[in-house]
């Protein structure tokens, strides 16, 4: 009996032992929570990117159009008492290296070594300076790269096709001897394809340093066709745009700005970090849309960025259509007229803009099958296609991002 | 403890409403410092501003419906009131533009420009989030979605 009571008593202390343990346990858990949600969501009130505190940044914005016939627009986020010192990195620096860049490899720049280039005769050495090098030397290296699937020496065709800089204004004019009196209604003579594609041979052109100074040798081809005689011209604007991007990319960082990203004509873009918070991306990271090739005005891919370049070509945005086939400004080397792969659009990201912007339009004239195998044999740089089915396209990409339905 | 003591404690629950009520007050409070400071900023543009080159041409409230329109340019810009919306017609020196204003959709569109042959401004992306931008580069002129620098875009 007295076991029993014993029992009873101890059996009753548990139940009230345990009772109060687990309102004990209760409230620790329940304060343990709080107080690290707590924790979480005032540390919420702070913006932290790679270590900097952003929470306070805010945006200032440049945009110039006196640049390679398109527009440069400078974004960055940075602490309000900066944005003066900002203003004059625009103004002085920035411009600075713009006027450099696009007054070295414009094709009409009084002062252009890359127009010197063009005026100068076949197998002509011309003393060029340092900025037209060093995008003389990424040129080389992509058309290297490419098998010639990218190549800055089709300016002529280019220009054949017209879609040069002097067709962009409100009026044309017909002024080459190979002009048609309505360029976009009737196809450029067959004499002038192929003399102007054996033009073409870039491998001919040699660029080199010595002493201190920079020199180009023009490739000794020339061709004559209705009494004129042509020689090789070259066009870097596509490459002189990623070339200038990255100079004020790398600028932005040596002066302490690392929040932003720079874009010239959209096609090339460097990014920095992000101050912002976006939906989908961590934070940081750009979240950069991809214009679609079929549906105007839509975007179809986002990609998500951060301390990168990355650049864009496609067929959709310059071209006309003859007998309903569609002629784009994109140049096929091989065939000296426009590209006709299955790639609708090609963006290409990596470290190196210049590089980035030769590289898609190569994946484009390469086609999908061909620019997907390229991509493979390169280390860093990762890609999304727009390849053309029927009416629509699908996407193909190995980069980190998401389609757009 | 004495039995009644003991019976009482048997019979009463592990908790009662009072126990949880005050942290789960305290638990609101911590969720929505979390919803409020860890949620990606709201991206719905509030109204848009226009520049031309480096001068500010107008601006538009979507909340208050209302334009302001900088002195400069007050002759160069028509607006008309149309389809829930308004078409805008900006005339500077380099040219003119068109652009239509979604009331409802909050959107914004070129629509028509002199700027060149193929009026690539005309096929750029609505603007509907904030710091979305239509750039028309031979006009200089730019339409930005307020709120914030653009995101960028490629194309």
């Amino acid at each position: 009996m007295r076991g029993a009571v014993y029992f009873v008593v101890v059996f009753d202390a548990g139940i009230c032992y345990n009772k109060a343990m687990a309102k004990k346990a209760f409230r620790t858990v329940a304060a343990l929570v709080i107080a690290v949600l707590c924790a979480i969501g005032l540390s919420g009130c702070k913006i932290v990117v790679d270590g900097v505190d952003v929470t306070d940044y805010t945006g200032v914005q440049y945009t110039t159009y006196d640049y390679f016939n398109t527009y440069c627009s400078v974004s960055c986020y940075l602490p309000a008492s900066e944005t003066e010192r900002f203003e004059e990195l625009w103004d002085n620096d920035i411009r600075e290296v713009l006027n450099a860049v696009s007054g070295s490899v414009s094709v009409d720049g009084e002062t252009s070594s890359i127009a010197a280039f063009n005026n100068a005769k076949a197998g002509e050495k011309i003393e060029i300076d340092k900025t037209a090098y060093d995008a003389l030397t990424l040129a080389k290296q992509a058309y290297e790269t490419t098998g010639g699937a990218f190549n800055p020496a089709i300016a002529l065709s280019v220009d054949l096709w017209g879609f040069s800089p002097r067709f962009n204004g409100e009026e044309y004019v017909a002024s080459a001897p190979y002009d048609r009196a309505d360029y976009r209604a009737q196809l450029p003579e067959e004499k002038y394809v192929q003399a102007f594609k054996t033009l073409a041979d870039f491998s001919k052109t040699s660029v080199y340093e010595e002493d201190g100074k920079y020199y180009a040798v023009k490739a000794d081809i020339a061709v004559t066709v209705d009494g004129r005689e042509y020689t090789q011209q070259l066009n870097l604007n596509g490459i002189g745009k990623g070339y200038c991007a990255d100079l004020i990319a790398g600028l932005m960082r040596e002066n302490g700005f690392e929040f932003g990203y720079v874009s010239i004509g959209g096609s090339s873009l460097s990014v920095l970090k992000n101050a912002r918070k976006e939906v989908g991306t961590e934070t940081g990271k750009w979240s950069v849309s991809v214009l679609s090739p079929v549906d105007s005005g839509k975007n179809y891919f986002k990609v998500y960025l951060k301390d990168t370049s990355l650049a864009t070509s496609g067929g959709y945005q310059q071209y006309y259509e003859i007998n309903g086939k569609r002629y784009s400004h994109i140049i096929d080397p091989a065939t000296g007229a426009p590209y006709n792969s299955d790639v609708l659009t090609a963006s290409v990201y990596g470290e190196n803009a210049a590089l980035c912007d030769a590289y898609s339009t190569a994946l484009c004239v390469l086609g999908e099958e061909k620019a997907a195998e390229f991509m493979k044999s390169l280390d860093g740089y990762t890609y999304t296609m727009a390849i053309k089915t029927g009416d629509g396209f699908r996407v193909v990409t190995n980069s980190e991002g998401k389609e757009i339905k | 403890m004495k039995k009644n003591g003991i019976d009482d404690v048997k019979k009463s629950k592990y908790f009662t409403l009072w126990d949880i009520v005050p942290y789960l007050c305290v638990l609101a409070v911590a969720v929505a410092l979390l919803l409020v400071f860890l949620l990606p900023e709201k991206s719905e543009m509030t109204g848009f501003y226009v520049m031309h080159d480096d001068m500010t041409v107008m601006d538009f409230s979507f909340d208050s419906d209302s334009f302001n329109i900088s002195e400069e340019y007050k002759d160069g810009v028509k607006i008309d009131e149309k389809n829930g919306g308004y078409s805008v017609s900006v005339v500077t020196a380099d040219g003119y533009n068109v652009f239509f204003v979604d009331k409802k959709e909050r959107t914004v569109k070129m629509v028509d420009a002199d700027c060149s042959y193929t009026q690539d401004c005309t096929y750029m992306p609505e603007i509907k989030s904030t710091g979305d931008s239509i750039i028309c580069v031979p006009h200089k002129l730019k339409i930005v979605a307020s709120g914030g620098i653009d995101s960028p875009v490629t194309g």
